[in-house]
């Protein structure tokens, strides 16, 4: 018995892998994001993450380990992508090596479940036009800014400077939110 | 994180709107400044969390569609997915009228805003929170705004009426929900609210204007009509049961969509099938009640001829023949410092100082914090008693009533648990290595076994015998309440916080079940003495009865308004006891679905 306890005491369950994946889905879509630029580029690579994870996860011990873990992976993920994408990415691996190490440190700073959940929240009490703007510019079905620009019939400079300003905004609530939280 | 005072360039190079120099440049100073990398990761956090919401979030009408460019195949599905729900909530609005705004404005409100509903009959600590985050308490007649929380304590409840169609929410204890306008409906049909954290009961009356309920969080949403519905908001999903009516359950994270008419539940999570499934049977009359009076019921243990029942509160004990109404004998602790009160004072620190030996012939209480009284089962008279420095956070008596186990806390080190031999006073003691205060312990029916859960979210079994650690389980998502062992020691019940019930193989760990169906934290856990059911009691008013080797329920025990704070088979396993918040032992035949 007690030798089972130390082979299998520690593994992860293949049925836990799907709960860590969303768990920490923010934190590895953000690492990969900031190194490819680009959501569609970001979503195969984090697919293809998930997939080792999810073949792999039997290496890992503890659960406490897994982020650090899923994020070494992602890093060579990006590597291998950036030698097979059709689209030039310019990330070269001093700098996704730099931005891993960054990744670690801002989690440790502010986790993101956190962030996202007063993020989310915020998004939330967005008031109509913003609404619509913000979730046009993300949701991926509706191009790029100049679509956005003549979707709403404004300057693209226009749509740009609503973002930050929105953007600025959803910045200070998520201060607030998280003070709150805090105190 | 501040922002960053190159914030702007960063999200340039983000959106690749940098000049091919500019973009060389900077990324050689990302390799070199770790505060500046920093940053980046920072701002791409948060393009990523926004694509995930603008995922889930549908626009009124979606109605750039003709100017939509679809890129690719996944593209392509996603937007026919989008097309087909857009359409059903087009179809659901059909039967919706348009519903007249309430004219009176709130006081603090903007000339812009007008309430969308109003506070009833507030029990226990209510709070609106703004949404700038402010936090006031709630008082009754409160006007409620679009982006305003609220949230309910311990032992809070309150109703929140929409004036528009007589709808009203029914807030539970511990739950958080944010009022929304829905911006795709017409003004004034749509109850749309997001639920945080919590239970919320929703009444949508059947009336003309065809009005319709949205109560949704992160990963999941239900819309419907008239009708009467509980939404539950879970750590890993969310839970839906459909009284009457009939609702659309949608799972945000692949748009897939179960119908929950009358009588039916559903559960959207990561890891279980999603579909309609009937709601159990539901017993409310039990078969007798004995008025214990002393103080909220923390245990229950019958004696082996299954003739007698102990209940345990936090002043004593009271031994109770079944066939009487009146206790027939009474142990008391002796220190009154903590009597105890009708509301728990927090759900998420219950006291359980009490054990008591399968064979009755043994009772512990824990009376102080620091000091354990052992009490002869029979006679009633005190036995031994320790005392110690440290806090006594659980305690539990070995069947044979031999072998006493108090988990001990000095708040600072890691806990211990300290093995006693009631007859000779012999300490052992095990460092348990679990960061957070033990709350629960149980012996297997052998003896052989301790198991040990601690705040921190980690559950160990240790052999008594030598004190060897057996086992140690991968932390749960939330707290661990509750542990019995199964009667032939294979399995393990872990009752937590939130409502999730596991049973876990004890010799490989593995998850046998994860029982889903309590909407609230679990307070106590029982196996049958043949190990086929399983009987848990929570602070949603119920006790549940599962079906061990199927992993289904097979009843619901309604209690009426109460936290069920302990539960007990008889030795035939043919009567249940319930223990309630409210001083009271219930008493239920075993239903007949579970008979052999």
């Amino acid at each position: 018995m007690a030798e089972a306890a130390r082979t299998q005491g520690g593994c992860i369950r293949q049925g836990e892998v799907a709960r860590l994946l969303m768990q920490h889905r923010t934190s590895l879509y953000g690492f990969i994001f900031a190194c490819v630029h680009h959501h569609d580029d970001t979503e195969d690579i984090f697919q293809n993450v998930s997939v080792a994870i999810t073949e792999s996860i039997g290496q890992l011990q503890d659960e406490a380990g897994f982020l650090p873990w899923a994020r070494e992976i992602a890093r060579r993920r990006i590597l291998a992508h950036r030698r097979t994408s059709r689209r030039e990415l310019v990330c070269d691996p001093d700098l996704v090596r730099a931005l891993a190490e960054a990744a670690e440190e801002v989690e440790r700073e502010q986790p993101a479940s956190a962030h996202r959940a007063a993020l989310m929240a915020c998004l939330e009490q967005l008031p109509g036009e913003s609404r619509k703007l913000i979730t046009m510019r993300y949701d991926g079905t509706s191009g790029n800014v100049a679509r956005l620009a003549s979707y709403f019939g404004r300057s693209v400079q226009s749509i740009y400077a609503q973002i930050k300003r929105i953007k600025m905004a959803l910045r200070e609530c998520v201060g607030r939110r998280l003070a709150l939280e805090q105190s | 994180m501040t922002a960053h005072p190159e914030h702007d360039r960063l999200q340039a190079y983000l959106d690749g709107n940098l000049e091919a120099d500019a973009v060389v440049e900077l990324e050689a100073r990302l390799r070199l400044e770790p505060g500046l990398a920093a940053a980046l990761v920072y701002l791409a956090r948060e393009e990523a969390i926004c694509k995930e919401w603008a995922s889930v979030t549908v626009l009124a009408g979606q109605e750039a569609a003709g100017k939509r460019i679809v890129r690719g195949p996944a593209q392509r599905r996603r937007w026919v997915s989008r097309q087909l729900l857009a359409l059903s909530l087009i179809a659901g609005c059909a039967f919706l009228l348009l519903l007249g705004g309430i004219a009176r404005r709130h006081p603090n409100s903007t000339p812009t805003q007008t309430a969308l509903a109003s506070l009833e009959d507030i029990q226990g600590l209510v709070e609106i929170i703004s949404p700038e985050g402010e936090v006031q308490a709630g008082h009754l007649g409160q006007l409620l705004l679009a982006g305003q929380e609220i949230r309910t304590g311990d032992a809070g409840a309150t109703t929140v009426r929409y004036p528009h169609d007589n709808g009203r929410l029914m807030l539970g204890s511990e739950t958080r929900v944010r009022l929304e306008s829905d911006t795709s409906a017409p003004k004034g049909t749509t109850t749309k609210v997001f639920v945080m954290e919590g239970v919320v009961s929703a009444e949508v009356p059947t009336n003309s204007s065809g009005n319709k309920l949205v109560l949704h969080n992160q990963l999941a949403e239900l819309h419907a009509a008239s009708g009467r519905y509980s939404f539950a908001s879970l750590p890993e999903g969310a839970f839906l049961e459909t009284d009457s009516g009939h609702g659309t359950f949608i799972r945000k994270t692949d748009r897939s969509i179960v119908d929950v008419s009358g009588g039916h539940f559903a559960i959207a999570s990561l890891d279980q099938p999603f579909r309609a499934r009937n709601v159990p049977h539901r017993v409310t009359a039990p078969r007798r009640t004995m008025v214990e009076g002393a103080g909220p019921v923390l245990g229950i243990s019958f004696d082996p001829e299954g003739t007698k029942l102990t209940s345990f509160t936090s002043d004593g004990a009271r031994r109770w023949d079944l066939s009487s109404d009146r206790p027939t004998q009474v142990i008391r602790a002796n220190v009154s410092a903590r009597l105890p009160t009708d509301k728990p004072r927090s759900q998420k620190e219950p006291h359980r100082p009490f054990a008591c030996s399968v064979d009755g012939s043994v009772l512990a209480l824990v009376p102080d914090e620091h000091v354990i009284r052992l009490f002869d089962g029979a006679s009633g008279n005190e036995r031994n008693s320790w005392r110690t420095s440290k806090r006594v956070t659980a305690v539990a008596l070995s069947p044979d009533g031999r072998t006493l186990a108090a988990a001990l806390s000095n708040n600072k080190d890691t806990q211990e648990v300290r093995l006693f031999d009631t007859e000779f006073g012999l300490e052992r003691t095990i460092l348990s290595g679990q960061n957070g205060q033990i709350t629960c312990l149980a012996f297997s029916a052998s003896g052989d076994y301790l198991a040990t859960a601690s705040a921190d979210r980690s559950i160990k079994i240790w052999q008594v015998h030598n004190l060897v650690l057996m086992r140690s389980f991968a932390k749960s998502p939330v707290e661990p309440r509750a542990l019995a062992f199964s009667p032939d020691g294979r399995d393990l019940a872990i009752g937590e916080r939130r409502g999730s019930l596991r049973i876990v193989d004890v010799e490989s760990g593995a998850q046998r079940y994860l029982l889903t169906g309590h909407l609230r934290d679990i307070w106590s856990v029982a196996f049958s003495p043949d190990g086929r059911w399983l009987l848990s009691g929570a602070a949603d008013n119920t006790a549940r009865l599962w079906d061990v080797r199927e992993g289904v329920e097979l009843t619901t025990f309604k209690v009426p308004a109460n936290i069920v704070s302990s539960v007990a088979f008889s030795p035939d396993g043919q009567l249940l006891a319930t223990g309630t918040w409210d001083k009271k032992v219930l008493l239920w035949n075993l239903p007949p679905l579970a008979r052999p």
